[in-house]
């Protein structure tokens, strides 16, 4: 039971420290993602990984606001002058623990309390130093002590040096009791009310001790404010008390009395069960700690779903803005038509065809040219309609260029509106942008792919062919009219070579193969009018994927890269993980 | 200096009256709006009674500190925490200011000060923190209270820290007692590093100082430093003192308004002036390519100019060359005049028909021209939208591009339809008068003149000679007239030609001129450029004359 149980908390560590690595580098998201974790990743790291090194010897914590006395208090129990103490608040640093040779040589090898760095105590100027890692641990060895008792000293949980807190509130997660040092000033504090709260939350025993009491009307004062410090935290625990004019110089022996007739402070740590107490605080730590870490997972969750909001509404902008892109088909789209015509036709019409299409290009642009120029007559100004295929390209690269750059705009306006962590994923990456160099690529992309495609010339020609299947009587008519058309000027071309000696029946011909194609094409071409735009519908569409495809990988993508890095860890295997570790840990 | 604050304050609130779409500045009137209130109140405030607030955490003995300044039991105190819950207002008798909700108790004898003993800044009771908060949002002068135990705690300090430089504060040490100095070194040293800077600081015992007043015993050496601490509020703070106090208040306030425009608002002026040399940037090429456009589309050689010139000349020829010159340029327009009529034909409307309209001195069909066609447009909105995402990089709104477009297509072609109405079509009048003037309409009417008037006096000479004249030689008169007329009439359509050819080309130096001079492309976008970038000059000259004089 306890087997699976480590396996499956080493495992979620695993997953944990996976996730950790990778958003450390976002402060941002680390935030909203381990926001109020610190309680329960103390308990996994502190408390439940290392839990079962240190069986039988209970650490006791003396806790407290600055100033409060808890290096008095500590040497009291102790019973020597072993923790420095000083007049100035937030004094002690790094905590400080007294034990026995054993559990000193265990604790020094790493083997009671392995996430704090175990150094040798060898003078007060240790725990008072500012430029020690905050990992460290100082060890004390004191003889007097049992095997089964550790005693730590700790620094404040409220004073404006906050590296105090952190060291405090990691200890608070290693200790298994803790005594709550408390003032006249400071038994309401919130913040010492807080860190106690916490504490019998995940089990701990708490001990309240208010120091520097009145000893007048047998402590009535005192007696009240440990009842209201009970009352608040709904603690039910023996109370101890030291009076103000307690001489510190003379009686460290002193022992430190109990309220409830409950004898001494260390006879009370004596008599706790020591097996017990580990067995309940380890029991509430798992509690605790798969409560908070649900919670957590729940709220990594949360983060992911902002995240792939952000995504998916990146992604919508950008279909959206490729949906303005509206193609306009190029020559080739009716050159599709007669591609059908000829393919439909008999093989001499079509010999017929092919070389009077090449001869009537050169007529088209001959009669075009002329029709230009007429109309510039007529209108006094240049033609400046885009109509060659020259220019629709043109056309085309400059609306692309345009959906590109108000995409831009539109990504960097709702960055702004977004909150955090999104925005500040985004904010570097977009601000970082070159969007000149990534608009030249999109048109790349997109113009590059404006000829028609393979797929779309297959869809064409089905379409036509389903047509002209269906419809028999009309392409019976069709082809009737085709031979009609082919076939008449010939004949009448006959009697005229007859009579000129053969002189104008190739380009009778010619002529009437070419009508004949031109006529059929259009009037097919004239079929699918009404249809015209579902027949360019997939062609339409096949453009603006491609535009959308473009923009999401030109665009998009590089302003989401963050957020999709994150997106992978957090809705990828590693919660999921997490959740099954998780589910076992309930169980266990 | 008064007169300074004041001109600074108008200053200020024209800043913050800013409501245009650069965000960056935007975001900062709210506050600058509120930081303009609280000053302006401070001014008004200058001659009130000081407010001093007496704030700590719970317990450290701010509701003793009153009593013994009072000399009575004003305020409860007790050892229960927390104790106050209702911030008591001392004040002399007949002082006008009235808080809501607080206790008010009036007979204080420093009748230059109302003290306010706050409720705690970290007990579990939150809402304290609330009031305390509300109560340092008035006062003037700060009484720090701190004991041994509670002086460090980050519940009192989070609230004094965004007061920094806004408030005078002074330390109290309430619990004084034995000889050890070292939480006073301690604290001074902590506020020194965190920036804070105070000035005064008392060591006292404040139990001990009510006790004695209580019993009217004689001030004793156990009270420590309560004396000068009486002393101080008694004596010291005069009215000047007070004013001083107040001043330097509202200099901290305002130092700190501006610093964080300049951190804020001043550190992204570059951007600005990056924006405003690619604004610029984009107006020239704007312009250069509207003015392309009208020359090479609009004003295209030769059709409008010598349709128009051809126009002018028409009306006003006379003399033989004139009359079939006439009738030449009658056929020569006739596609454009079938065009007229005919209802079918495109372009009817087309931009260049309606430029020659203008410059025939026609009458249009429609109230005002379309000079500017599509293509110009959408070239306007193409290079507004490379605009636009730079003014949005930049921290602005997205301008509104079809505003923009519509502005300028109005602007340029107000331009150019004044510049063919006017200047435009009084060139052409002008060379169309010259050519068709009574001189040269004589010089070249000279010569087939001549020739029509020898070869009439050749048929009335061999008449009378009675010689029959062959028909060969009527061929070649006729020939020779037309070989005459021929000849005269294309000089006259070269002359014409290049006369239409200087027109445009004058005229097209005057639409780059006029495009150049008025008709500014992105006029909406420079209008809000200039007005954020002069406000963001003046906040910078603000911040750099104020920011150097107060920290001298």
């Amino acid at each position: 039971m306890s087997e699976d149980l480590g396996q499956a908390l080493a495992a979620f560590d695993r997953a944990l420290q996976t996730v950790r690595t990778g958003v450390e580098s976002d402060p941002g998201l680390y935030d909203a993602i381990f926001r109020d974790a610190d309680d329960w990743l103390n308990l996994l790291t502190y408390k439940l990984l290392p839990h079962m090194a240190g069986e039988g010897c209970l650490f006791v914590a003396v806790t407290g606001g600055t100033n409060s006395g808890k290096s008095t208090v500590f040497n009291l129990l102790l019973a020597s002058n072993v923790s420095p103490v000083l007049a100035t608040a937030a004094a002690t640093r790094h905590p400080l623990l007294a034990a026995n040779l054993l559990r000193c040589e265990q604790c020094l090898e790493g083997k009671l309390v392995p996430e704090f760095r175990a150094q040798s105590f060898a003078g007060p100027e240790d725990v008072l130093s500012k430029n020690t890692a905050a990992e460290a641990l100082y060890v004390a060895r004191v003889d007097g002590l049992p095997d089964r008792l550790a005693l730590m000293d700790t620094p404040d949980i409220d004073s404006i040096d906050k590296q105090n807190w952190t060291v405090a509130e990691n200890i608070r997660a290693a200790g298994d009791v803790l005594l709550a040092v408390l003032t006249g000033e400071k038994y309401r504090d919130e913040r010492v009310v807080e860190f106690f709260r916490r504490a019998i939350a995940s089990g701990r025993v708490v001990v309240p001790l208010m120091n520097k009491a009145n000893p007048e009307d047998d402590y009535a004062v005192a007696r009240r404010q440990l009842d209201e410090f009970c009352g608040d935290l709904g603690l039910e625990s023996p109370r101890f008390v030291i009076p103000h004019d307690f001489n510190l110089t003379r009686q460290f022996s002193q022992p430190i009395a109990s309220l409830d007739g409950a004898g001494t402070l260390m006879e009370y740590l004596l008599a706790l069960d020591a097996p017990a107490v580990k067995r309940r605080v380890y029991r509430d730590s798992v509690r605790r700690f798969a409560e908070r870490a649900g919670e957590f997972v729940l709220q990594a969750e949360r983060v992911g779903s902002a995240l792939r909001t952000v995504v998916t509404e990146f992604e919508a902008q950008a279909q959206r803005a490729s949906l303005q892109y509206d193609p306009a088909p190029g020559r080739e789209m009716s050159g599709l038509f007669h591609e059908f015509v000829q393919s439909k036709r008999g093989r001499l019409e079509r010999w017929v065809g092919t070389v009077s299409t090449a001869a009537l290009k050169g007529v088209t642009a001959i009669a075009k040219r002329t029709t230009r120029a007429l109309l510039r007559r007529v209108t006094l100004q240049k033609d400046d309609q885009p109509i060659t295929d020259a220019e629709i390209h043109a056309a085309h690269i400059q609306a692309i260029g345009r959906i590109t750059r108000d995409l831009a705009s539109g990504y960097i306006e709702s960055s702004h509106s977004r909150r955090e962590p999104v925005a500040g994923l985004l904010e570097n990456r977009i601000a970082g942008l070159d969007t000149e160099r990534i608009v030249v690529e999109v048109i790349q992309d997109t113009v590059r792919s404006e000829t028609i495609s393979e797929a779309f010339r297959q869809h064409a020609n089905n379409t036509l062919n389903e047509w002209w299947n269906d419809h028999k009587v009309k392409r019976n008519v069709l082809i009737a009219l085709d031979g009609l058309l082919f076939i008449a000027p010939t004949a009448i071309a006959i009697p005229i070579s007859v009579h000129t000696g053969g002189f104008g029946v190739a380009e009778t011909m010619i002529v009437a193969g070419t009508a004949a194609e031109q006529f059929l094409a259009r009037v097919v071409e004239y079929q699918f009018g009404d249809a015209m735009f579902n027949f360019l519908q997939p062609w339409r569409t096949e453009q603006q994927q491609t535009l959308e495809q473009s923009l999401v990988n030109r665009l998009a993508n590089p302003c989401l890269s963050r957020v999709r890095e994150h997106l992978e860890l957090l809705e990828g295997e590693t919660l999921t993980e997490m959740r099954r570790c998780l589910d076992l840990c309930r169980n266990a | 200096m008064p007169e300074r604050v004041t001109d600074l304050l108008a200053q200020l609130e024209a800043v913050a009256a800013y409501d245009g779409p650069w965000r960056p500045l935007r975001d900062e009137t709210a506050l600058l709006r509120e930081r303009i209130c609280e000053l302006r109140e401070r001014e008004e405030r200058l001659d009130d009674l000081l407010v001093v607030s007496l704030v700590g955490g719970s317990g450290v003995g701010k509701s003793t500190l009153l009593n013994a300044l009072a000399g009575d039991e004003l305020a409860t105190t007790s050892e229960y925490r927390p104790c106050t819950s209702v911030p008591t207002v001392y004040h002399p008798p007949g002082a006008g200011l009235r808080f809501e909700g607080w206790t008010h108790v009036s007979g204080s004898a420093l009748e230059h000060l109302i003290i306010i003993d706050t409720p705690d800044s970290d007990t579990v009771l939150r809402e304290h923190r609330e009031e305390v908060i509300k109560a340092l949002g008035r006062s003037d002068l700060i009484l720090v209270c701190g004991s041994p135990e509670k002086y460090l705690d980050e519940a009192t300090w989070s609230l004094l820290r965004p007061l920094q430089g806004e408030r005078t504060m002074a330390c109290v040490e309430t619990k004084a007692s034995g000889g050890a100095v070292s939480v006073r070194e301690h604290w001074m040293t902590r506020l020194q590093e965190q920036g804070f800077d105070v000035a005064q600081y008392f060591r006292i015992s404040a139990r001990r100082a009510l006790d004695r007043k209580l019993h009217d015993k004689v001030p004793g050496p156990d009270e420590y430093e309560f004396e000068q601490l009486e002393h101080f509020l008694r004596e010291e703070l005069t009215r000047e003192r007070i004013h001083r106090i107040k001043r330097s208040n509202a200099l901290g306030l305002l130092t700190k308004t501006l610093k964080g425009l300049r951190d804020r608002v001043v550190s992204r002026a570059e951007s600005l002036d990056t924006l405003r040399a690619a604004l610029v940037e984009s107006e020239v090429e704007m312009l250069k390519d509207t003015a392309n456009y009208i020359r090479e589309y609009l004003f295209a050689e030769p059709h409008l100019w010598n349709h128009a010139l051809g126009r002018e000349i028409t009306l006003r020829a006379k003399g033989l060359v004139g009359s079939v010159f006439r009738i030449i340029e009658g056929l020569r327009s006739l596609p454009i005049r079938i065009a007229a009529w005919s209802p079918w034909l495109p372009g009817k409307d087309g931009p260049g028909r309606q430029a020659a309209s203008l410059m025939s001195g026609l009458t249009l069909v429609d109230e005002h021209a379309h000079l500017v066609s599509e293509t110009v447009r959408s070239q306007y909105l193409n290079k507004h939208s490379e605009l636009a995402l730079r003014f949005v990089q930049a921290g602005f709104d997205p301008p509104d591009r079809e505003a923009s477009a519509a502005a300028f297509t109005a602007a340029v072609n107000e331009r150019v339809t004044a510049l063919l109405l006017g200047p435009a079509r009084n060139r052409l009048v002008s060379r169309a008068r010259a050519i068709t003037s009574w001189p040269s309409t004589l010089l070249a009417d000279a010569a087939p003149g001549a020739f029509v008037v020898f070869t009439a006096y050749r048929i009335v000479r061999d008449y009378f000679t009675a010689q029959t004249l062959s028909g060969a030689f009527f061929v070649y008169s006729v020939a020779v007239l037309g070989i005459i007329l021929g000849v005269e009439l294309t000089f006259l359509s070269l002359v014409t030609r290049l006369c239409a050819w200087s027109a445009r080309k004058r005229t097209m130096r005057d639409v780059s001129l006029a495009l150049a001079a008025g008709a500014a492309a992105f006029n909406p976008e420079t209008r809000e450029l200039d007005a954020c970038a002069s406000l963001v000059r003046s906040v910078d000259s603000l911040c750099a004359t104020n920011l150097q004089s107060s920290s001298k």
